[in-house]
Protein backbone atom coordinates (compact mmCIF):
# COMPACT_ATOMS: atom_id res chain seq x y z
CA UNK A 1 0.00 0.00 0.00
CA UNK A 2 1.25 3.46 -0.71
CA UNK A 3 2.18 5.40 2.33
CA UNK A 4 -0.47 8.42 0.55
CA UNK A 5 -3.21 5.91 0.24
CA UNK A 6 -1.98 5.58 4.18
CA UNK A 7 -2.62 9.08 5.15
CA UNK A 8 -6.21 9.26 2.83
CA UNK A 9 -7.41 6.27 4.87
CA UNK A 10 -6.45 7.89 7.91
CA UNK A 11 -7.86 11.41 7.26
CA UNK A 12 -10.90 9.43 6.02
CA UNK A 13 -12.13 7.67 9.46
CA UNK A 14 -10.45 10.23 11.48
CA UNK A 15 -13.21 12.70 9.89
CA UNK A 16 -16.10 10.07 10.45
CA UNK A 17 -15.04 9.55 14.20
CA UNK A 18 -15.59 13.08 14.34
CA UNK A 19 -19.01 12.68 13.03
CA UNK A 20 -19.92 10.16 15.31
CA UNK A 21 -19.85 12.88 18.09
CA UNK A 22 -22.31 15.21 16.79
CA UNK A 23 -26.18 13.78 17.19
CA UNK A 24 -27.86 15.32 19.77
CA UNK A 25 -29.48 18.06 18.16
CA UNK A 26 -32.95 16.29 18.83
CA UNK A 27 -32.21 16.76 22.36
CA UNK A 28 -31.88 20.71 22.22
CA UNK A 29 -34.79 21.17 19.98
CA UNK A 30 -37.38 18.84 22.22
CA UNK A 31 -36.79 20.56 25.23
CA UNK A 32 -36.57 24.01 23.74
CA UNK A 33 -40.43 22.67 22.41
CA UNK A 34 -41.21 21.71 25.62
CA UNK A 35 -39.81 24.29 28.21
CA UNK A 36 -40.55 27.55 25.88
CA UNK A 37 -44.09 26.73 25.80
CA UNK A 38 -44.27 25.91 29.38
CA UNK A 39 -42.69 29.19 30.23
CA UNK A 40 -45.38 31.11 28.66
CA UNK A 41 -48.17 28.93 29.83
CA UNK A 42 -46.77 29.41 33.34
CA UNK A 43 -46.68 33.52 32.86
CA UNK A 44 -50.48 33.01 31.00
CA UNK A 45 -52.10 30.79 33.69
CA UNK A 46 -50.46 33.22 36.65
CA UNK A 47 -54.02 34.00 37.77
CA UNK A 48 -54.90 30.57 37.90
CA UNK A 49 -54.38 28.38 40.90
CA UNK A 50 -51.83 26.10 38.91
CA UNK A 51 -49.24 27.67 36.66
CA UNK A 52 -46.89 25.95 38.23
CA UNK A 53 -47.95 22.07 36.96
CA UNK A 54 -47.00 22.85 33.74
CA UNK A 55 -43.13 22.08 34.93
CA UNK A 56 -43.65 18.67 36.27
CA UNK A 57 -45.79 17.73 33.51
CA UNK A 58 -43.04 19.06 30.64
CA UNK A 59 -40.26 17.26 32.75
CA UNK A 60 -41.84 13.80 33.25
CA UNK A 61 -43.02 13.65 29.05
CA UNK A 62 -39.53 15.45 27.78
CA UNK A 63 -37.76 12.85 30.32
CA UNK A 64 -39.49 9.92 28.78
CA UNK A 65 -39.10 10.67 25.52
CA UNK A 66 -34.99 11.83 25.97
CA UNK A 67 -34.93 8.02 27.56
CA UNK A 68 -36.51 6.12 24.69
CA UNK A 69 -34.86 8.41 22.07
CA UNK A 70 -31.36 8.49 23.43
CA UNK A 71 -31.34 4.48 23.82
CA UNK A 72 -32.66 3.61 20.74
CA UNK A 73 -30.27 6.29 18.70
CA UNK A 74 -27.31 4.58 21.08
CA UNK A 75 -28.33 1.54 19.99
CA UNK A 76 -28.66 2.41 15.99
CA UNK A 77 -25.71 4.69 16.07
CA UNK A 78 -23.62 1.41 17.03
CA UNK A 79 -20.85 3.18 18.14
CA UNK A 80 -20.16 5.40 21.20
CA UNK A 81 -17.27 8.30 22.20
CA UNK A 82 -15.60 9.07 25.13
CA UNK A 83 -17.83 12.91 24.28
CA UNK A 84 -21.13 10.96 24.47
CA UNK A 85 -20.11 9.31 27.50
CA UNK A 86 -19.28 13.18 29.12
CA UNK A 87 -22.52 14.49 27.36
CA UNK A 88 -24.78 12.06 29.40
CA UNK A 89 -23.01 12.27 32.46
CA UNK A 90 -23.17 16.33 32.44
CA UNK A 91 -27.15 15.79 31.47
CA UNK A 92 -27.63 13.00 34.31
CA UNK A 93 -26.19 15.74 36.40
CA UNK A 94 -28.28 18.38 35.39
CA UNK A 95 -31.26 16.31 35.68
CA UNK A 96 -30.62 15.18 39.39
CA UNK A 97 -29.44 19.26 39.86
CA UNK A 98 -32.76 20.57 37.98
CA UNK A 99 -35.10 17.90 40.36
CA UNK A 100 -33.27 19.28 43.54
CA UNK A 101 -33.63 23.33 42.56
CA UNK A 102 -36.85 22.93 41.78
CA UNK A 103 -38.28 21.26 45.13
CA UNK A 104 -35.62 24.20 46.89
CA UNK A 105 -37.41 26.88 44.93
CA UNK A 106 -40.54 25.50 46.40
CA UNK A 107 -39.77 25.20 49.49
CA UNK A 108 -38.48 28.79 49.37
CA UNK A 109 -41.41 29.82 47.38
CA UNK A 110 -39.14 31.47 44.89
CA UNK A 111 -39.37 30.97 41.22
CA UNK A 112 -36.78 28.51 39.83
CA UNK A 113 -36.31 30.10 36.42
CA UNK A 114 -32.97 31.48 37.25
CA UNK A 115 -31.34 28.02 39.10
CA UNK A 116 -32.74 26.33 35.55
CA UNK A 117 -31.10 28.59 33.79
CA UNK A 118 -27.67 28.74 35.13
CA UNK A 119 -27.80 25.12 35.01
CA UNK A 120 -28.79 24.57 31.67
CA UNK A 121 -26.16 27.15 30.42
CA UNK A 122 -23.32 25.28 32.32
CA UNK A 123 -24.70 21.69 30.74
CA UNK A 124 -24.80 22.98 27.35
CA UNK A 125 -21.21 25.42 27.26
CA UNK A 126 -19.78 21.74 28.65
CA UNK A 127 -21.48 20.16 25.60
CA UNK A 128 -20.22 22.62 23.62
CA UNK A 129 -16.98 22.39 24.49
CA UNK A 130 -16.98 18.71 23.30
CA UNK A 131 -18.46 18.87 20.25
CA UNK A 132 -16.82 21.91 19.43
CA UNK A 133 -19.79 23.62 18.33
CA UNK A 134 -19.59 27.46 18.72
CA UNK A 135 -23.34 27.93 18.66
CA UNK A 136 -23.87 25.78 22.08
CA UNK A 137 -21.44 28.32 23.56
CA UNK A 138 -22.54 31.28 22.75
CA UNK A 139 -26.66 29.80 23.55
CA UNK A 140 -24.52 28.66 26.86
CA UNK A 141 -23.87 32.52 27.40
CA UNK A 142 -27.55 33.62 26.27
CA UNK A 143 -28.78 30.81 29.31
CA UNK A 144 -26.65 32.31 32.24
CA UNK A 145 -27.38 36.09 30.86
CA UNK A 146 -31.15 35.40 31.21
CA UNK A 147 -30.12 33.44 34.73
CA UNK A 148 -28.29 36.40 35.48
CA UNK A 149 -31.29 38.81 34.30
CA UNK A 150 -33.81 36.39 36.34
CA UNK A 151 -31.83 36.72 39.47
CA UNK A 152 -30.84 40.70 39.87
CA UNK A 153 -32.35 42.89 37.27
CA UNK A 154 -36.29 41.28 36.41
CA UNK A 155 -39.60 40.82 38.59
CA UNK A 156 -40.37 37.37 39.60
CA UNK A 157 -43.53 37.53 38.00
CA UNK A 158 -41.34 38.40 34.27
CA UNK A 159 -39.14 35.02 34.96
CA UNK A 160 -40.96 32.84 33.35
CA UNK A 161 -41.19 35.02 30.04
CA UNK A 162 -37.21 35.46 29.98
CA UNK A 163 -36.86 32.08 30.83
CA UNK A 164 -38.62 31.35 27.35
CA UNK A 165 -36.79 33.66 25.65
CA UNK A 166 -33.46 32.43 26.51
CA UNK A 167 -34.29 28.71 25.81
CA UNK A 168 -35.44 29.54 22.46
CA UNK A 169 -32.37 31.85 21.90
CA UNK A 170 -29.67 29.41 23.86
CA UNK A 171 -31.40 26.20 23.05
CA UNK A 172 -33.38 26.06 19.72
CA UNK A 173 -32.07 28.06 17.45
CA UNK A 174 -28.91 26.10 18.29
CA UNK A 175 -30.26 22.85 18.24
CA UNK A 176 -31.98 23.76 14.53
CA UNK A 177 -28.34 24.26 13.37
CA UNK A 178 -26.64 21.59 14.40
CA UNK A 179 -29.79 19.43 12.92
CA UNK A 180 -28.90 21.21 10.18
CA UNK A 181 -25.48 19.91 9.49
CA UNK A 182 -26.33 16.23 11.06
CA UNK A 183 -28.79 16.56 7.97
CA UNK A 184 -25.94 17.16 5.76
CA UNK A 185 -23.42 14.55 6.76
CA UNK A 186 -26.31 11.68 6.59
CA UNK A 187 -26.95 12.68 2.86
CA UNK B 1 15.09 3.08 5.91
CA UNK B 2 11.70 3.62 7.99
CA UNK B 3 9.37 0.24 8.27
CA UNK B 4 6.26 0.40 8.43
CA UNK B 5 4.07 -1.67 10.68
CA UNK B 6 3.10 -4.69 8.56
CA UNK B 7 -0.32 -5.33 10.76
CA UNK B 8 -1.40 -1.76 10.18
CA UNK B 9 0.31 -1.02 6.77
CA UNK B 10 -2.81 -2.49 5.22
CA UNK B 11 -6.00 -0.95 4.36
CA UNK B 12 -8.86 -2.40 6.21
CA UNK B 13 -7.25 -3.22 9.05
CA UNK B 14 -5.79 0.53 9.22
CA UNK B 15 -9.26 1.77 8.63
CA UNK B 16 -10.55 0.01 11.33
CA UNK B 17 -8.15 0.88 14.12
CA UNK B 18 -8.03 4.82 12.90
CA UNK B 19 -11.49 5.00 13.06
CA UNK B 20 -11.76 3.20 16.00
CA UNK B 21 -8.38 5.92 18.06
CA UNK B 22 -11.58 8.61 17.70
CA UNK B 23 -14.32 6.92 19.41
CA UNK B 24 -14.66 5.05 22.50
CA UNK B 25 -15.96 1.57 20.95
CA UNK B 26 -17.87 0.39 17.55
CA UNK B 27 -19.83 -2.54 16.89
CA UNK B 28 -19.39 -4.81 13.80
CA UNK B 29 -22.32 -3.17 12.04
CA UNK B 30 -20.75 0.48 12.08
CA UNK B 31 -17.49 -1.12 11.66
CA UNK B 32 -18.65 -2.71 8.21
CA UNK B 33 -21.21 0.59 7.14
CA UNK B 34 -18.10 3.22 7.68
CA UNK B 35 -15.21 0.49 5.73
CA UNK B 36 -17.58 -0.54 3.45
CA UNK B 37 -15.96 -4.31 3.66
CA UNK B 38 -17.75 -7.76 3.16
CA UNK B 39 -18.41 -9.30 6.56
CA UNK B 40 -16.71 -12.25 5.86
CA UNK B 41 -13.16 -9.58 5.34
CA UNK B 42 -14.02 -7.59 7.86
CA UNK B 43 -14.34 -10.50 10.89
CA UNK B 44 -10.97 -11.76 9.39
CA UNK B 45 -9.22 -8.29 10.00
CA UNK B 46 -10.53 -8.23 13.07
CA UNK B 47 -9.42 -11.16 14.31
CA UNK B 48 -5.91 -10.49 12.87
CA UNK B 49 -5.84 -6.89 14.79
CA UNK B 50 -7.45 -8.77 18.07
CA UNK B 51 -4.62 -11.16 17.95
CA UNK B 52 -1.86 -8.98 17.89
CA UNK B 53 -3.73 -7.17 21.07
CA UNK B 54 -4.32 -4.25 19.40
CA UNK B 55 -8.16 -4.75 19.49
CA UNK B 56 -10.25 -5.93 22.38
CA UNK B 57 -13.44 -7.73 21.23
CA UNK B 58 -16.53 -8.18 23.25
CA UNK B 59 -19.17 -10.89 21.79
CA UNK B 60 -22.60 -10.90 23.16
CA UNK B 61 -26.13 -11.07 22.05
CA UNK B 62 -28.58 -8.31 21.77
CA UNK B 63 -32.13 -9.86 21.47
CA UNK B 64 -31.77 -12.98 18.99
CA UNK B 65 -29.21 -10.81 16.83
CA UNK B 66 -25.26 -11.49 18.03
CA UNK B 67 -23.29 -8.53 18.55
CA UNK B 68 -19.89 -7.98 18.30
CA UNK B 69 -18.36 -4.32 19.50
CA UNK B 70 -14.46 -3.76 18.97
CA UNK B 71 -12.80 -1.27 21.17
CA UNK B 72 -8.92 -0.47 20.35
CA UNK B 73 -6.66 -1.39 23.56
CA UNK B 74 -3.40 1.06 24.89
CA UNK B 75 -0.98 -1.42 22.80
CA UNK B 76 -3.31 -0.55 19.61
CA UNK B 77 -3.20 2.79 20.08
CA UNK B 78 0.49 3.27 21.13
CA UNK B 79 1.01 1.31 17.63
CA UNK B 80 -0.81 3.37 15.69
CA UNK B 81 0.77 6.31 17.02
CA UNK B 82 3.85 4.87 16.17
CA UNK B 83 2.89 4.19 12.56
CA UNK B 84 1.85 7.72 12.24
CA UNK B 85 5.48 8.68 13.38
CA UNK B 86 7.04 6.65 10.68
CA UNK B 87 4.47 7.65 8.07
CA UNK B 88 5.03 11.35 8.38
CA UNK B 89 8.93 10.84 8.24
CA UNK B 90 9.03 9.05 5.51
CA UNK B 91 7.32 11.94 3.69
CA UNK B 92 9.33 13.91 5.86
CA UNK B 93 6.52 16.25 7.36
Amino acid sequence: METSKSIEIIENMMKESKRSLMRNSFFFILWAALLVPAGLMEFFLKETNFPGLVWPVVGIIGGIISTIYGRKESSRAGVGTFGDRITAYTWGAFGFALIWSIAFSVKSQYPPHAMILLLAGLATFINGGISNFKPFIYGAVILELGAIACGFFVEPVYHSLVFSLSILIGYLIPGIQLRKIENGQAQ
Amino acid sequence: MVKLNSILHQELRLAIISFLVGVEWADFKKLSEITGATKGNLSVQISKLQKAGYLEVEKSFKGNYPLTECQVTEQGRNEFEAYVKSLRKMLNL
